[in-house]
């Protein structure tokens, strides 16, 4: 019988999630806060 | 003779921002969430390690993207920049190390997440992990550094030299393993020898990898659309000012 350690592997893939997913929605609203700004300089 | 004189950095081209939605980005994390999804449910669980072991398929990844991809781009990037003086270069390099940084946080937090379970400890003071957290901390480093530098041409430079240092240490981060006593396992696919995996781990794997790498250029590319949106902003305020 393998161990039962599932609870490892879970925690580990909910971090990879949300590090990952997080960082690309950090990036979409960075940048979408700098296209804010270059609409407003360029009117 | 007169050298050739290079054109300012504030010459130095920004392309006009992308528009449209960037749909590569949501895609490659759908592809990621497709190989985590094939290592739950459709790869066997190792009889040794249980189901722990299956954090492999997102450390192993993580680690080899971040190393052997992300900062190899950074050196290259910084290298180039040094020669050319051309500030994409910089950018891209800004980005991946940036983008590194996270794939570098992933290989140290699920790292102790496997050793627990397995080694009885979630940290061991041995060559590969104090070498990573090392290079996680000069990575951490740089990008602290930019954001100190106002002047572009004196973070460029600067940050160029870091980059390549930073990179020097990958090769010992590599044989870290075979060089010293650790409890860190020694490579089973990147060796010389064939990979000591069944083939239904060692095909999660590779796929794991795959949708790895494909995020790492789909927040590459998104970061360096930024840079250059954040350096095109920059030089419209400059202009005003």
């Amino acid at each position: 019988m393998p161990p039962d350690n599932g609870v490892y592997f879970q925690a580990a893939y909910a971090v990879i999630g949300v590090l990952y997913a997080g960082y690309a929605l950090l990036l979409m609203r960075r940048r979408a806060r700098v296209r804010k700004a270059l609409d407003e300089t360029s009117r | 003779m007169a050298a050739a004189a290079r054109p300012s950095l504030s010459e130095a081209p920004v392309a006009p921002p992308a528009r449209g939605r960037d749909l590569f980005l949501p895609l490659a994390l759908l592809g990621v969430l497709g190989a985590l999804v094939r290592a739950i449910w459709f790869t066997p669980v190792e009889l040794m390690q249980g189901p722990a072991q299956k954090i492999f398929y997102v450390h192993v990844p993580a680690a080899t993207v971040g190393l052997y991809v992300g900062l190899p781009i950074v050196a290259v990037c910084s290298a180039m920049y040094l020669w050319l003086r051309d500030e994409r270069l910089d950018r891209v390099a800004e980005s991946a190390a940036e983008v590194s940084l996270v794939f570098l946080t992933a290989v140290l937090v699920t790292g102790p997440l496997w050793g627990k379970p397995v080694w009885g400890t979630w940290w061991t003071w041995d060559a590969r992990l104090t070498l990573t957290l090392f290079l996680w901390f000069v990575v951490l480093g740089y990008l602290i550094m930019r954001g100190a530098l106002e002047d572009r041409g004196q973070r460029a430079r600067f940050s160029a030299v870091l980059g390549l240092l930073a990179v020097l240490l990958v090769p010992f981060i590599h044989l870290s393993v075979n060089l010293f006593r650790t409890l860190h396992p020694k490579a089973i696919v990147l060796k010389p020898s064939a990979p000591s995996l069944p083939p239904e781990m060692l095909s999660t794997l590779g796929i794991a990898f795959a949708a790895t790498v494909v995020l790492f250029f789909a927040l590459l590319r998104a970061r360096v659309r930024y840079a250059a949106d954040r350096e095109l902003l920059s030089r419209r305020l400059e202009g005003e000012g």
